[in-house]
């Protein structure tokens, strides 16, 4: 008879476990905007160039690469998360921004972010700037969904070798909710 | 496989309460993620680069004694060829179109300018007439447009014509032509 209680009790916690996993992928980056950066035609030196998280303005800071028909590009990352709803203890989102592989003489160098906007209320902490970009959002309490909206902005470099034409590359946002 | 190997009810139970403090909040862990990749575009092209192979040269000319004006078109096609009125050509001159060796972005399009006119390094005589013949495409003096070729390559010939006034003596004439290459 104990044999059987135990067995059911433990059951009852494997679902308790199964049905929690199943509820987990709540949070999504709903939005990620595509940089579109134009045409380049590429120097003889390294060149470097940043695209300003506010303006999406493409500037060049070093080398001898010069835009052909320079696009820029204002990138609006959204993180909404479901699971963070509770009127229980604090709910924290960390994030994670990371660059792709290089793409022919292409590649990003930097990562930033600017005009954090948080629903409906919350903190961000942690890096501004940096490759791979980790910063964490914390929301209070409380009940309905939690989001966060922020520009991201990047540095990339144009090498002199490799290969050139039309070329795509990609980044990574990861976003993590973590209990306390 | 705890429950089989420890099949009593007591154990069960015991693994059961870990379950549920697993499942519990604890030290900070990752309850869940999700990522999502995003694509960007940008074209880069190689950077044009222009050799000037040969500068343009008219070779040795002699303008004839009779007073009249003369003039001489140097063919930008190969063979380069002179054509001359009023003008006798000699030899030893080495005569040659402006030359540009052109490397850039496979199958890029590109514009070439040239003034309207330009004057002899020697005697400042006019030059005018600029015509345009590149090994890709043959003659563009129309267009003044290029493409490079599969490997990123062309090579361009520019021509034009001198003109002598009356009086002119025999010399080599050379000129300084600027051009410009530039992507479409």
């Amino acid at each position: 008879m104990i044999r059987r209680i135990a067995s059911l009790l433990s059951l009852t916690a494997f679902l308790a476990v199964s049905s929690a996993s199943a509820q987990n992928v709540t949070i999504t980056p709903s939005t990620i905007s595509v940089p579109v950066l134009g045409v380049f035609v590429g120097g003889t030196t390294i060149s470097s160039y940043t695209v300003d998280s506010t303006s999406g303005s493409i500037t060049r800071v070093g080398g001898n690469a010069f835009p052909s028909s320079k696009a820029g590009s204002i990138n609006t990352i959204t993180v909404t998360c479901t699971s963070c709803n509770g009127t229980v203890g604090r709910r924290t989102i960390n994030m994670s921004v990371t660059a792709g592989a290089a793409s022919g003489r292409f590649s990003i160098t930097n990562f930033t972010r600017s005009n954090e906007t948080i629903s409906p209320s919350g903190t961000v902490s942690g890096a501004s700037s940096g490759s791979p970009l980790n910063f964490a959002v914390e929301f209070p309490s409380g009940a309905g969904t939690k989001t966060i909206s922020f520009r991201l902005g990047m540095s990339f470099q144009l090498s002199t070798t490799g290969g050139t034409g039309a070329r795509t590359f990609n980044y990574t946002v990861v976003a993590a909710r973590v209990t306390p | 496989m705890s429950i089989v190997l420890r099949p009593n009810g007591l154990s069960v139970l015991r693994l059961s309460l870990v379950l549920i403090a697993a499942a519990a909040p604890g030290s900070a862990q990752v309850t869940n993620s999700a990522q999502r990749a995003s694509n960007g575009t940008i074209t880069i092209f190689r950077p044009l680069s222009v050799t000037a192979t040969a500068n343009m040269s008219f070779g040795r000319l002699q303008p004839q004694g009779n007073g009249q004006p003369g003039s001489v078109i140097l063919t930008s096609a190969p063979p380069t060829q002179r054509i001359a009125t009023g003008v006798s050509t000699l030899p030893g001159g080495t005569e040659t179109p402006a030359i540009r060796t052109l490397s850039g972005e496979p199958g890029k399009i590109y514009r070439i300018t040239v003034p309207a006119s330009a004057v002899s390094t020697q005697g400042g005589h006019l030059v005018n007439a600029f015509t345009l013949w590149t090994q890709n495409g043959g003659n563009v003096t129309s267009t003044r447009i290029g493409q490079l070729n599969a490997s990123g390559t062309d090579v361009l010939r520019v021509g034009a014509t001198i003109n002598f006034p009356k009086g002119t003596k025999q010399n080599t004439y050379t000129v300084s032509v600027p051009i410009s290459i530039l992507y479409e």
